[in-house]
């Protein structure tokens, strides 16, 4: 059972996270969309954070957590979402899948 | 006053007197109980010596200059040079006696009289003149055509 | 110690640079490949971080445009042409320059890398989107940020040694910083253990990077956002212009590195740029280089030299040791001694394999010999490549290169026809080289044919008659005319082309592969092409051989070419006329080493014929008798004995007396010349 519920978790949790980085790669985002995509990335890793550990997911809570601060200052408007930080978050993302793919694999062994 | 610019290590061939360039000169050494004969090679080739693990031929330099007698006696020496420096390049030079080192200058050789050719060697580079001795300078580099050739 | 990080780059930014290149030409025969491009990319990419995280910066500038080509290339925006490998493959001939000197300091050649930088922007002017990483609004170096208020930062990047687990890769930070603009990074490494202590997964480095650039300090600090928590990061204004690169700068950075002293905005205070305060470096916790998985390592090659020689002179010694057994009945050291012969003989083995190196390694100058010139002559060439992976001793490779590029350049200059002749003598326009590597017994064989013109041995025979180098009434074979071309001085053209004249330098070649011990022999048939073989030993400097005695000498016949040894009377030997003796009732011929080497006859009851074979040839060698089976270390006999062709240099016994190794095939080869001539 809770296999199931890890695989599902997993899937779902990197095709979303996949999907965000498909939007970041744009040559640029469009400043309409930012806050449309601040909810969508807080949202996610706040998900993240909160059920990852339970399922064995620590190294990409970890990372998500520092995902969810930031974006939890920007939705709070303490912070911009400049450029240089749409490419870092672009790359955390990147890192955090790998991170996922990484832990799945390591747990099915 | 100019400083001494030119060492040379003198020996004996026969009666001649003849030097070679000492910062050239790797060792000198009495001649080993086997110089192992390679095969097919010209008389002068005397063969190789085991030289502390590497192998070096030696050459009969009274061969080389044309003299007759070669017979070794208790002051014959192998000098090995090592032109360049390089491990293929190192060759024993076996002489009837080494005499001294001598420290002199380059504007002291006068050019070498050559009374006809008698042996292989036919470039000197040049003669230098000690209390009525004369010194023959060994062109390394012609040696080392002529054994190669 | 930074030192040595460098070298560690330099060498694997050189495997890089090698995969570019392989990348490269794959994507000449497949420019839409996705994976090519990718792997093109990512090879920039690292050229560009790593060369920016260890002082490379003139690298790491020059292959940042090549990256974003490439990135535009991977994104759809810029489409992959024979321009652009053209390009790239000039690129990487100057990528490998700047990975071998390091940062630039000739004027002339700071120009060239300029004016190299504009013909590979123009390339980006083609489109118009200005931006080069998704909505950055980075500022370069370049003309442009002129009008632009730029200010000089120091970032002191201080990580804990847990920044790389997870999964953060210090050198997209850097990577990061330099978009920024003009920045210059230094990697402080005097806190990384000795390796044993190193831990894989932690950072051991810390970074100071000097940037100009119009963003704000916030703006920089966004970078470094995900790995707040794991390092200590300070960001300072300097300088309210673009001081990078004044020679003080260069100063004090130099004697940061030499000090391993941190940079300190003080230190950028006045004008005196010479005033560095040496302030004592603050507490920083240990760190890097993220090593992936260490499946192998990285040893110079003069370690493995040094290591050779000394198996070399291990085994030398264990011989002595062996004869000294020999001689003391003592069962205990005789005991001992065989144990020690053993080990030996598989570290001999050990060491020999490690110094073996994949032919790969220089099949890219190969593929990009044939590549150049067959543009430069418009021919069409197809160059095929079999059994790359094969491995070699290192000092045969390495002396193998210059003799293959040779045989190469023939084949394309004279070989290969231009596609209208092929056309019109009904070949394929397209012209193939075949190169082919394998195995074959104790040997190696490397073969490189072309389908080209082949060689008009008529043509050959007339050029050695004028030469005087045979007779007008010469009557030769073909085999023998294909020799001739190996013969010193011979060339079939008179004006020689600037690359290489068919046959000029054969002789060279042939010398040069002897020198490793290797045969060269080539076939040609005209208007088919032509064969050139080239067979060579594994390792160089030891073999396994049989010690026989002729004479006064001792001699060693390499194992891997015998085959059996009979005992003989020397009445047969006498009694043939023909130098063939019948064993088992077949007509076996012979070569007597005596008188090979001018020996007087033999006088014993008993004389050993060692049945030898070469190629396709085979010959019983007469020696006085055998004595034994010896490992050996071959010596060379120096440049002086060059001549001795039969012999192949000389082996140091544990009596300290020398034996001479004989090379077999030369043997053979005199055999048949003699029968020649005679």
């Amino acid at each position: 059972m809770l296999a199931e519920i890890k695989k599902q978790f997993y899937e779902t949790t990197v095709k979303e996270l996949e999907d965000i980085n498909i939007k970041l790669s744009h040559e640029e985002v469009p400043v309409e969309d930012h806050p449309v995509l601040t909810e969508q990335i807080f949202t996610l890793t706040h998900q993240i954070s909160g059920t990852g550990p339970m399922l064995g997911f620590d190294g990409a809570s970890k990372l998500s957590r520092k995902l969810e601060r930031t974006f939890y200052d920007i939705r709070a408007g303490q912070r911009n979402l400049t450029p240089q930080l749409i490419w870092q978050t672009k790359r955390a993302i990147e890192v955090l899948i790998q991170t996922f793919v990484e832990e799945n694999s390591i747990q099915r062994q | 006053m100019t400083s001494q610019d030119l060492t040379l290590l003198s020996f004996k061939i026969g009666e001649d007197i003849f030097a070679v360039d000492a910062l050239q000169v790797n060792h000198i050494l009495e001649v080993p109980s086997t110089i192992t004969a390679v095969p097919n090679t010209p008389v002068f080739m005397l063969g190789i010596i085991n030289l502390h693990g590497n192998i070096v031929p030696v050459v009969d330099m009274r061969i080389l200059m044309g003299n007759e007698k070669t017979i070794n006696g208790a002051d014959t020496s192998i000098i090995v040079i090592n032109p360049n420096a390089e491990q293929e390049s190192r060759l024993g030079l076996l002489v009837d006696m080494v005499k001294e080192v001598i420290e002199t200058n380059q504007s002291e050789l006068t050019e070498t009289v050559t009374d006809g050719k008698k042996g292989l060697i036919d470039t000197f580079e040049g003669t230098l003149c000690i209390n009525e001795e004369f010194i023959h300078v060994i062109d390394i580099k012609n040696i080392m055509e002529v054994i190669e050739k | 110690m930074i030192d040595k990080f460098k070298a560690k780059f330099v060498e694997e930014s050189m495997d890089n640079v090698h995969d570019l290149e392989e990348a490269l030409f794959l994507l000449e025969k497949d420019m839409n490949n996705k994976e090519l491009i990718e792997r093109i990319f990512r090879a920039m990419h690292s050229l560009k971080g790593g060369g920016a995280m260890f002082g490379f910066n003139h690298l790491s500038e020059f292959t940042h445009h090549l990256e974003t080509i490439f990135d535009w290339v991977r994104g759809n925006k810029l489409a992959v042409s024979t321009d652009l490998i053209s390009l790239t493959f000039s690129a990487i001939d100057h990528i490998n320059h700047l990975l071998k000197t390091g940062d630039l300091t000739n004027d002339e050649e700071i120009a060239d890398q300029k004016a190299f930088i504009q013909r590979v922007q123009a390339f980006l002017t083609l489109t118009d989107s200005p931006a080069q990483k998704a909505g950055m609004t980075s500022v370069e170096a370049s003309g442009a940020e002129a009008a632009i208020a730029t200010k000089t930062y120091l970032i002191s990047f201080i990580p804990q040694p847990e920044l790389l687990q997870n999964g953060t890769n210090p050198l997209y930070l850097m990577d990061d910083i330099h978009a920024l603009g003009q920045a210059v990074s230094i990697a402080y490494t005097h806190k990384v253990p000795s390796l044993d202590l190193i831990d894989n997964t932690s950072n051991y480095c810390i970074w100071q990077i000097l940037v100009n650039t119009a963003e704000s300090v916030n703006e920089i600090k966004d970078v470094f956002i995900f790995v707040e928590d794991e390092c200590e990061l300070h960001v300072d204004q300097i300088a309210e212009t673009n001081i990078i690169g004044k020679p003080e700068i260069n100063v004090l950075i130099e004697k940061a590195l030499q000090h391993n002293l941190l940079l300190t905005p003080d230190d950028f205070k006045s004008g005196d740029w010479n005033k560095v305060q040496t302030k004592e470096p603050e507490e920083k916790k240990k760190v890097v280089v993220k090593e992936h998985k260490i499946s192998s390592i990285r040893v110079t090659s003069h370690k493995i030299d040094e290591l050779v020689t000394l198996v070399s002179e291990l085994v030398t010694i264990q011989a002595q040791l062996s004869l000294y057994a020999e001689n003391h009945d003592d069962p205990v050291i005789g005991a001992l001694t065989e144990n020690i012969q053993k080990l030996s003989r598989q570290l001999r083995e050990n060491a020999f394999d490690i110094s073996l190196i994949p032919l790969q390694s220089e099949l890219m100058r190969f593929q990009r010999l044939v590549r150049d010139l067959s543009k430069e002559q418009n021919k069409d060439i197809d160059f095929v490549i079999e059994g790359g992976d094969l491995e070699l001793d290192k000092n045969i490779i390495e002396n193998l290169t210059d003799p293959l590029l040779h045989i190469l350049r023939n084949s394309i200059d004279h070989g290969i026809e231009l596609p209208e002749e092929r056309i019109a003598k009904g070949k394929s326009p397209k012209g193939t080289i075949l190169f082919k590597a394998f195995h074959s017994g104790a040997n190696v064989i490397v073969e490189i044919s072309d389908d080209g013109k082949g060689m008009d041995t008529e043509y050959i025979r007339q050029k050695a008659i004028s030469k005087g180098i045979i007779e007008a009434d010469a009557v030769l074979n073909e085999k023998e005319i294909l020799e001739l071309l190996f013969v010193s001085g011979f060339s079939t053209r008179d004006t020689v082309s600037d690359v290489s004249g068919r046959g000029v330098g054969m002789d060279v070649v042939r010398r040069k592969i002897a020198n490793i011990r290797g045969e060269v022999t080539i076939e040609s048939q005209v208007g088919k092409g032509t064969l050139i073989s080239i067979r060579l030993p594994l390792t160089l400097s030891i073999i396994d051989g049989l010690l026989v005695k002729v004479a006064d000498n001792q001699y060693v016949i390499p194992i891997s070419s015998i085959d059996k040894i009979y005992a003989l009377d020397p009445a047969q030997i006498k009694q043939s006329f023909n130098n063939v003796v019948i064993i088992d009732k077949e007509q076996v011929p012979f070569i007597d080493l005596r008188k090979v080497f001018n020996e007087p006859q033999h006088q014993t009851d008993i004389v050993q014929m060692v049945m030898v074979k070469s190629e396709d040839k085979k010959s019983g060698v007469i020696v006085d008798n055998v004595v034994g089976e010896y490992q050996t270390v071959v010596k060379p006999l120096g440049r002086y004995l060059k001549k001795q062709e039969i012999i192949s240099g000389a082996s140091i016994m544990g009596d300290g007396t020398i034996s001479m190794v004989i090379d077999t095939s030369r043997l053979l080869q005199s055999r048949k010349n003699i029968k020649v001539t005679g």
